[in-house]
């Protein structure tokens, strides 16, 4: 009969050792992947026709491109809602690894 | 403990484990358990985005639009007006037996919104006719995947399970981009796939909106000599119009007198690809299930008309999703595009056809 060189209760340990690290290791893993935070904010950016005029605001509900929002401070034509857009910044969650 | 006693023991145990591994069923129901413990999470995760749009469907129908039996129409809308596809083994006519039938749907679900939304503007009617077609998708798609699921449990069906647990993730991800695209679509925020509608307002600003074909409208303005004729569908309100009739009425109205079509549409762009990026190309841009697309096709052809594409690419999750400002980085350089086009491949004096194909929520 061959005869084993480690001993029993040592070979229990070793395998409960790689189990430890395997389940940590995935433990870690999981962790480790969680979403970036996203923030988002919403742009619309208003234009005089003539384009001599534009400025950033926030969005609004009732918003449109293309909405007349009043007059122009410089020359007095219509003041219109030129583009709506959502900035996206995402920011890295800490990784433990 | 004395190892050398313990040894015969474990090596029976050993040889015992490597027969249960290669020679049972034992592996492959462990790992069906794995996996359906796996896809049981995603699918309660689906339906907590199936009950929270449907949740907030009935917020927007209730509070913004202040209707009474908010729950009711979205209980009623949710289950019914699914399509059954034309016959395909005898294809002739399939295009207009399948135009006929989308007709029919879009109509019923537009009477449908008008019976229970009468008083409420027509954007907004139709935004919340998006919103509830997208708790709709939600809940198709949750119920075909539990369907899947506890039909591979009841047969013990490994390979079918294995290939949901392969495939749930990349679902539960499209999944999340419907859910969070509710929220554009009730606050009328452009979405991606609005890209088209807002090159074609780039060029024809607040001219005259003339009506050409069922939420489909046109204007006419001069462009460094050349006319344009440009397409888009009716907005603010989240429709894609029939940009396909409208095009075909337009050039026969001109008796076929247009040097050019130009289309402009978003695209999905491949894993790997910039979102915002462009690409110039030739053909019908357009995404519909196709009859849109031949009619424009075929009066393109019929007349000997050249017909360019466009494209602003983009995921599927950003087509449906509020407008980032990559894509509309994208949109500027598409206007760029179109008027390279139209002034290098039309003269002065040239009448063009420009159609911002796609949905048209939050652009004039």
């Amino acid at each position: 009969m061959i005869k084993l060189q480690i001993d029993t209760v040592t070979l229990l340990i070793m395998t409960l050792v790689l189990l430890f690290i395997y389940i940590m290791f995935t433990v870690i893993k999981e962790l480790s992947t969680k979403k970036p935070e996203v923030r988002r904010r919403t742009i619309a950016i208003h234009s005089c026709i003539n384009n001599d005029y534009e400025i950033r605001k926030e969005f609004k509900i009732g918003d449109y491109v293309g909405k007349v929002i009043g007059k122009c401070p410089r020359c007095g034509a219509a003041l219109i809602i030129k583009a709506i857009y959502t900035e996206v910044e995402e920011r890295p969650t800490k990784s433990i690894t | 403990m004395n190892g050398d006693n313990l040894s015969p023991l474990l090596w029976v145990l050993f040889i015992l484990v490597l027969f249960l591994l290669n020679f049972t069923d034992i592996p492959q129901r462990m790992q069906l358990m794995r996996w359906s413990r796996f896809i049981r999470s995603k699918l309660a995760y689906i339906e907590t985005l199936v009950t929270s749009s449907r949740n907030k469907t009935i917020q927007f129908i209730s509070r913004v639009l202040k209707v009474s039996k908010a729950e009711e129409i979205v209980n009623n809308f949710i289950d019914n007006f699914f399509v059954i596809e034309p016959v395909d083994i005898e294809p002739t006519d399939i295009i207009r037996r399948l135009e006929h039938l989308l007709n029919v749907r879009d109509t019923k679900i537009k009477a449908y919104a008008e019976k229970f939304l009468p008083s409420v503007p027509k954007e907004l009617r139709y935004n919340a006719i998006v919103a509830l077609e997208i708790t709709s998708v939600l809940n198709s798609v949750y119920k075909s995947l539990r369907h899947y699921f506890l039909l591979g449990i009841k047969h013990n069906n490994w390979a079918l399970v294995m290939q949901l647990a392969l495939i749930i993730p990349q679902l539960v991800k499209e999944l999340e981009g419907y859910h969070r695209a509710i929220d554009s679509f009730t606050a009328g925020k452009p979405v991606g796939d609005s890209a088209g509608p807002l090159v074609a307002f780039n060029f024809i600003g607040l001219s005259e909106r003339r009506p050409i074909a069922e939420d489909t409208v046109y204007s006419v303005v001069d462009f460094e000599g050349r006319k344009l004729y440009v397409i888009k569908a009716e907005g603010p309100g989240a429709a894609v119009g029939k940009p396909g009739e409208a095009v075909a009425r337009i050039v026969e109205e001109l008796k076929g007198r247009v040097a050019r079509i130009i289309t402009v549409d978003a695209a999905l762009k491949l894993e790997g690809e910039e979102s915002g990026g462009i690409a110039e190309g030739i053909g019908a841009a357009i995404g519909d299930p196709g009859p849109e697309k031949i009619k424009i096709e075929r009066i393109a052809s019929k007349y000997n008309i050249p017909v360019d594409a466009v494209i602003v690419k983009m995921s599927s999750e950003e087509a449906i999703n509020e407008m980032t400002s990559k894509i509309y980085e994208g949109v500027k350089k598409a206007v760029e595009k179109v008027k390279q086009i139209i002034l290098e491949k039309t003269r002065a004096g040239d009448i063009v056809v420009i159609a911002g194909i796609g949905n048209t929520v939050g652009v004039y």
